[in-house]
């Protein structure tokens, strides 16, 4: 890194000045106060900040600071300025990249301001201060130079130290050590220990004490049982006060009665009941034997019809029969008249049928289903002929009347077809009409076409020609222009053209001069103009000539086309003409003429058509006429068959009518008639019969029931007269019948009724003894002779039993009061006791169980809370928390002290080694220092060297002395430091970019041969570093020039 | 000797509600757990007790630590007790010397199923079973803290047709790594004519002679240190036709487990994270939980990042973030011990003319050379003495473990010397 430029903006004397520097040596020269110290100090501020430019302010103007350019190995330069007012700096690279103040400073190695100041930038202030090259920093920059880092042993043995520190430090006192904030929370822990150690003999003593609580608290407990069985006694006495009163009042009443000891349980209702008993039996005995009277007085008086009862079946069967024998007797009347009735019908149905029938014929007529059905047939087969018979009639009236409609119809289209062969004209082959019209309208087809073609070739041939004839004259014109221009016109136009132009001018001789002129210009002007457009033209006609000759061909051409068609023309009217001729004999035809013929033509050829569509129809009718005429006479045949057969049919009805006897003119369709009559009648005679029948029957079974009556009573009866007497004599018999079927019940009853009284009686006088008997044993059983003595016995005995009761319930109420206790003693204690006694020392009790009770509530509320402590410290893990934290912060603490102790001994071990360093490798500074002082010293000191364990210098002569700083010149001791100096600088130089190296008049305590041989050493410096030398003395400068010869160096004149 | 079958159980230093020790973790939660840890252990030989339908239990002392005034230790006890009488289950119980007799004992009343041997000589109590004497326990207790004599001596068989058992908390073989308290030899034991020498004191289960007599210690019921690592819990013994026979019963909640996880392959924070909960998986238990310190060894690129950039802490507090410690089966990250080293070619360096160089070489002449070792002691055991901040709370390292730790300072010194370089990189 070499310095190339500064600007001084405003920096102590100076104020805008600008200052370059070379590669190699610059000397900066000046008188005193001519600003090198100044200098020098702007350069230190530079590179370290504002520190040393306080002390410059800017004394001739400008702003305090500047720039300076400096340029690395590479050749890149880089930038500072600073403005120490403003405290403003910059770092910029040539590039324009802003590097930060440490990056800068790692670019030039690191150095800090003391080794800046102490080894690149010095004054002879600084080289002759041994402390400056002592100072720790420097020192230990030779020995880490072999670390090949930048970070010395000094700031590895630092930073080892803080570490350290941060755990322990001898007799340090503050609390943020690790082992110092250990050591005091394990003096807090085991004070909180020694404290919670207290806490187990506390337990014992509260143990003891609860010992004796509880024992205290079983006496008054076992105290309390006793008291409130004491206060139970005597509560239990007060309760069964009033019982023994009772007790002893009962005891006495017992004593003044009788003694009954038995008495029959229940005597006294068992005697009542049996009285009442004995009473009811004896009225019951009474009421008994008077109704056993009754029913024999009633057995006396009845009496009973015998003839009656022998005669009783006679009599319930005419009672039966009563009501069959009126009816009998009314349905006879109503018989009778049915019967008449009947026979007149039969009479009527007879007659009607004819004279030969009688009820004998009748009875034999048949009129079974199968002759009705036989009839039936006959009636329906007659029935289908003559259906039959008129279906065919009517059909062939149909048939017949189409007939006539188709033969109209023939007449009338025959008629029709006569009037269109009528009207035809040729009456030629329609065949043969038919081409030729076909041809006729192909000739009209092509003759117009060519009339076509004609009209357009003269039209073609008329505008030709007029063409022609234009330009037939257009090329004679053509001559006559050609001709007529000539020079005179020529000269006459340009006369006057001229004149003008001769009036118009001022001067005469400058007028004709003009005029003429203009004559000569003007001719001239024409004849040209007349040149070029005879040429225009003559080009013009040869063009026209040429185009006239094509027209003339064209005109040819086309006259030879319409000649031709002409001719095709005429060819096709003679064709037309010939076909028109086989027609029409005529030799020549007219357009029109032919037009008419082919019009007749088509004519005919429409008729021609329209007569064969009538021919088919008719062919069509006449063949359905003969179809018609065939179908007729088959139904007619038919027809015959039918009547045929109708006949036949009669003949057979009539056979069957006279097989049974019936008139021949009856027809099928009347005979149900007639069957009719004979089946009425056969049930009327069969009706008569049955009627005849009944009515005799009736009579007997009256006349029977009428004799039976008679018997019964004994008298005479006439039917029908006494009929209602009958009725009411059977009546009489039967109310007789009943009356005494009564009576007899009624003395089978009365004998049953009397047996079971005479029993009831015997069983009641039985049960009267009985009870007797009852009423004597209890008498005796309760020891009495009578009822009277028996009564007074029962109610003594009746009040000894109520006393003893009583006395039992309360003796029972008092034993279960007592309950628990002995029951003689209680007896005992009761029978020595008053009331008030027992008061008292019931409430005395009560005072003494109330002051045993709040002991025991207190005692035992102690003992709670007792047991309640003791759990806690049963279970308190407070005391092993604090000895587990103890070992833990012991434990943190061997680790700290471990952590330090490895600190201690790798810091130990570094300096060891540092020290091996010193003292087996000399490092390369002082070797190079050692070459340097040789340079200087011209060889008089070879070495320089620090010995082991000592911050110091020596130097070994060229006869192997050693020498200590003390003992050297003052002039000799700084060229020792400066060798120091020189090496340190290369030393550095080999590990960063090399920095420039400024000295201040460093040379002053010199003598010139040496300050020679020191030049030389700075020529030897220029190879790694660049040199600024500032001086003040004119032969140095000399030296120096003398020594490099005008080569790599730069003389500054402040 | 009768032929009566019985079954007992055989446990010793329950130290119930004693911390746990080498634990730095600030976690209330955890802590919690670990405080309840030796009782959840205790119930469960309660449980054991009652579900094997034992009869009897016998415990070779240290049931708690005396020294800490401890009542709810001894109120839990006597509620295990209560249900031991419960279930008719007998107790023999011979103290130790960390509930010896001289110590304090809260006032409580004992179930009476509970025997408590005395201090003065060893006593003989008989144990019917269907109303004939099938086991004669022995047992004596502490009378104070330092028992230094042999207490085995006075221990008597009185009859042989009896199974003889005797209860004492004893170091057998005066083993180094526990106070001698009542030291006797194996060879002793073997001659008195016991059938079962039911010890107590060493809190690793051993089975010092498999029979005839059987002389055995259980180990703690619940471990509470790294150093108690694997299986803890106590002894069910059958006895029948007067042969014995024993099964180990586990007890313990929380299991130590030392996890090592190297380095040296990994070249993420992701993978070593992956690396360790894969480890998790494998020593994730049923019930319980286990409570593991992770070192972390190897040279590799993550070491950097552990130590310089805190990737440790964070570490630390993500394997403890995914892990429910209320529920059975945590695997719980007691601390993490970087073991690691930079991944560098130490060899190279040392032969460098540089000050690394020169740095590595002292390291290791520190670790061969007394000399320099009791230089670099010197000034670094000097925080042991300050009295007041540490010396009276702990004790400084032996020269081993000073030793140890000399390495992780060879690292530290490298990583400081290094640290620019290993920045660049």
């Amino acid at each position: 890194m070499q310095l190339k430029n500064i600007f001084i903006d405003g920096f102590g004397i100076f104020s805008n000045k600008k200052l370059d520097f070379i590669a190699g040596l610059n000397i900066v020269f000046g008188n005193n106060e001519a600003g090198k110290t100044t200098l020098l100090s702007f350069l230190r501020s530079m590179f370290f900040g504002k520190k040393g430019a306080e002390k410059y302010p800017p004394l001739s103007g400008g702003n305090h600071g500047g720039i300076i350019i400096m340029e690395d190995s590479r050749g890149e330069e880089i930038k500072i300025e600073r403005d120490f007012s403003a405290r403003r700096y910059i770092f910029q690279k040539a590039n324009g990249t802003v590097v930060t103040e440490s990056e800068f400073s790692k670019m030039i190695g690191n150095p800090t301001e003391t080794l800046f100041n102490n080894v690149f930038c010095f004054g002879l202030d600084e080289l002759a201060d041994f402390k400056t090259l002592c100072d720790e920093e420097v020192s230990g920059r030779i020995y880490s130079a072999g670390l090949g880092s930048t970070k010395s042993l000094v700031s590895i043995n630092g930073e080892i130290e803080k570490i350290m520190e941060s755990i322990y430090k001898k007799g340090g006192r503050k609390d943020d050590r690790e082992v110092k904030r250990i050591a005091n929370t394990l003096q807090e822990l085991e004070f909180k220990i020694k404290s919670l150690k207290e806490i187990p003999h506390k337990y014992n003593e509260l143990k003891a004490e609860l010992a004796e609580l509880e024992e205290q608290l079983q006496n008054d407990e076992e105290k309390q049982v006793e008291l409130k069985k004491e206060i139970a006694f005597y509560e239990s006495l007060l309760k069964g006060w009033e019982h023994w009163l009772k007790i002893r009042e009962y005891e006495e009443k017992l004593n003044s009665l009788e003694k009954i000891e038995n008495f029959p349980p229940n005597g006294l209702s068992i005697l009542e009941s049996l009285k009442s008993q004995l009473k009811e039996v004896e009225l019951e005995i009474e009421v008994k034997e008077s109704s056993f009277r009754q029913i024999a007085r009633d057995l006396e008086s009845l009496a009973i019809d015998n003839f009656i009862l022998e005669n009783r079946t006679d009599i319930e069967n005419l009672k039966d029969n009563l009501a069959l024998f009126n009816e009998n007797r009314q349905h006879m009347e109503q018989l009778k008249r049915e019967f008449e009735t009947t026979c007149s019908k039969l009479k009527d149905i007879l007659h009607n049928l004819g004279s030969t029938w009688d009820e004998k014929k009748l009875q034999r007529a048949d009129v079974s289903l199968q002759t009705t059905a036989e009839i039936e047939n006959y009636r329906k087969r007659f029935e289908d002929i003559g259906w039959q018979k008129r279906t065919l009639q009517s059909t062939i009236y149909d048939l017949k009347k189409e007939k006539n409609e188709l033969h109209e119809e023939i007449q009338k289209k025959t008629a029709e077809k006569d009037k269109l062969i009528k009207s035809l004209v040729f009456k030629g082959n329609p065949e043969e009409i038919k081409d030729t019209i076909y041809r006729m309208e192909n000739l009209f087809e092509s003759k117009k076409l060519v009339q076509l073609k004609n009209e357009n070739l003269e039209q073609n041939l008329k505008i030709l020609r007029k063409q022609f004839s234009e330009y037939e004259s257009d090329v004679n014109n053509f001559k006559f222009f050609g001709k007529g221009v000539k020079i005179s016109t020529a000269l006459l136009f340009a006369t006057i053209f001229s004149i003008p132009i001769y009036l118009l001018s001022n001067n005469v001789f400058y007028g004709i001069l003009a005029f003429f002129s203009g004559v000569l210009f003007g001719t001239a002007t024409v004849l040209i103009i007349e040149k070029i457009i005879t040429n225009q033209f003559r080009k013009d006609k040869k063009e026209k000539l040429v185009r006239l000759a094509e027209i003339k061909d064209i005109i040819y051409t086309n006259e030879i086309e319409l000649e031709k068609s002409n001719k095709e023309l005429a060819a096709i009217d003679e064709k037309l003409g010939k076909l028109a001729g086989l027609f029409f004999q005529k030799k020549e035809f007219s357009d029109e003429e032919i037009y008419e013929v082919k019009r007749k033509l088509e004519k005919d050829i429409s008729t021609e058509t329209r007569i064969s569509i009538i021919d088919d129809s008719l062919s069509h009718l006449e063949k359905r006429l003969t179809t018609k005429k065939r179908e007729i006479k088959e139904l007619e045949e038919k027809i015959e068959l039918l009547k045929k057969e109708s006949y036949s049919l009669m003949q057979k009805w009539q056979d069957y009518l006279s097989a049974r006897g019936l008139p021949d003119e009856l027809l099928p369709e009347n005979m149900g008639n007639v069957i009719e009559a004979v089946k009425k009648g056969k049930d009327l005679l069969e009706d008569k019969n049955s009627l005849e029948k009944e009515i005799a029957s009736r009579e007997n079974s009256i006349k029977k029931y009428a004799c039976k009556v008679s018997e019964l009573t004994g008298r005479e009866y006439k039917i029908p007269e006494d009929a209602e007497q009958i009725t009411t004599e059977v009546r009489n018999l039967q109310d007789k019948l009943l009356e005494t079927t009564e009576l007899v019940s009624k003395k089978e009853q009365l004998l049953a009724k009397k047996q079971s009284a005479w029993q009831s009686l015997e069983k009641e006088k039985e049960k009267l003894k009985k009870i007797n008997k009852e009423i004597r044993d209890l008498f005796i059983l309760a020891g009495a002779e009578n009822e009277e003595s028996f009564l007074q016995r029962f109610e003594i005995y009746k009040k000894r039993q109520l006393f003893s009761d009583n006395l039992a319930t309360h003796t029972a109420n008092l034993k279960a009061i007592s309950q628990g206790f002995e029951f003689k003693l209680y007896k005992k204690i009761l029978s020595e006791s008053n009331l008030t006694i027992l008061k008292d020392k019931l409430e005395k009790l009560h005072g003494e169980l109330r002051g045993l009770a709040k002991r025991l509530a207190e005692n035992r509320e102690l003992k709670g809370s007792i047991i309640t402590r003791l759990e806690s410290m049963c279970n308190d893990e407070k005391l092993a928390e604090c000895l587990f934290k103890q070992n833990i912060y012991q434990e943190k603490l061997k680790n700290a002290a471990k952590k330090w102790v490895v600190h201690a001994m790798a810091k130990e071990m570094i300096n060891l080694a540092k020290e091996k360093y010193e003292r087996e490798r000399q490092p390369a500074v002082l070797k190079n220092a050692s070459r340097y002082i040789k340079l200087i010293t011209d060889g008089k000191y070879q070495k320089i060297f620090s010995p082991y364990g000592e911050h110091v210098l020596r130097l070994e002569n060229n006869r192997g002395k050693t020498c200590e700083l003390s003992q050297l010149s003052r002039g000799t001791a700084e060229q020792l430091y400066m060798s120091m100096r020189y090496a340190l600088v290369e030393e550095f130089a080999k590990r960063a970019e090399s920095l420039p190296v400024i000295m201040d008049d460093t040379f002053v305590n010199f003598d010139e041969i040496r300050i020679k041989r020191t030049a030389q050493a700075v020529h030897e410096l220029l190879k790694t570093n660049q040199v600024l030398f500032f001086t003040c003395h004119r032969h140095i400068v000399k030296i120096f020039k003398d020594v490099f010869q005008q080569e790599r160096i730069h003389v500054i004149n402040l | 000797m009768v032929d009566i079958k019985f079954k007992f159980v055989h446990a010793a230093d329950l130290h119930l509600d004693s911390p746990f020790y080498g634990f730095s973790a600030e976690s209330e939660k955890i802590q919690k757990i670990l405080r309840d840890a030796t009782f959840v252990a205790f119930d469960n030989l309660i449980n054991l007790c009652i579900e094997e339908d034992v009869d009897f239990l016998v415990i070779a002392g240290d049931i708690y630590d005396e020294a800490n005034n401890n009542i709810r230790g001894q109120y839990k006890f006597y509620e295990g007790m209560k249900r031991l009488e419960q279930n008719g289950v007998k107790v023999f119980v011979s103290h130790g010397n960390h509930d010896h007799l001289g110590g304090y004992r809260a006032t409580i009343k004992w179930p009476e199923n509970v025997h408590f041997f005395s201090c003065e000589k060893p006593q003989e109590i008989p144990f019917y079973k269907n109303g004939t004497v099938v086991a004669s326990i022995h047992g004596v207790s502490y009378p104070k803290r330092d028992v230094r004599e042999n207490l085995v001596c006075d221990f008597k068989v009185t009859s042989q047709d009896t199974y003889n058992i005797a209860v004492v908390h004893t170091n057998v073989g005066g083993r180094s790594d526990y106070e001698n308290y009542a030291p006797c030899k194996k060879e002793e034991l073997l001659k008195k004519g016991f059938d079962y020498w039911a010890l107590g004191h060493v809190h690793k289960h051993e089975i010092i002679n498999p029979a005839k007599p059987v002389i055995a210690y259980p180990g703690n019921t619940q471990a509470r240190n790294i150093k108690e690592t694997g299986s803890k819990g106590v002894l069910l013994v059958e006895v029948e036709d007067g042969n014995t026979s024993y099964e180990f019963k586990e007890t313990q909640y929380v299991t130590w487990i030392e996890l090592k996880q190297s380095i040296t392959e990994l070249q993420s924070g992701e993978e070593l994270i992956e690396a360790i909960l894969k480890k998790f998986t494998k020593i994730r238990p049923q019930k319980g939980g286990v409570i593991a310190r992770l070192y972390l060894e190897g040279r590799g690129e993550l070491h950097y990042e552990l130590t310089k950039k805190g990737f440790d802490k964070v570490l630390l507090e993500l394997l403890r973030e995914q892990e429910e410690v209320e529920r059975d089966g945590f695997v719980w990250v007691e601390s993490l011990i970087l073991q690691t080293g930079l991944r560098i070619d130490k060899a190279k360096y040392l032969q460098e003319a540089s000050i690394v160089g020169d740095f590595l070489q002292v390291a290791g002449k520190t670790l061969q050379s007394e000399e320099f070792f009791e230089k670099i002691k010197k000034s670094a055991l000097q925080i042991y003495e300050d009295v007041n901040k540490v010396g009276r709370y702990i004790s400084p390292p032996s020269d081993e473990e000073l030793k140890s730790w000399l390495q992780e300072a060879e690292e530290v010194g490298l990583q400081y010397l290094l640290e620019d370089e290993l920045d660049a990189t």
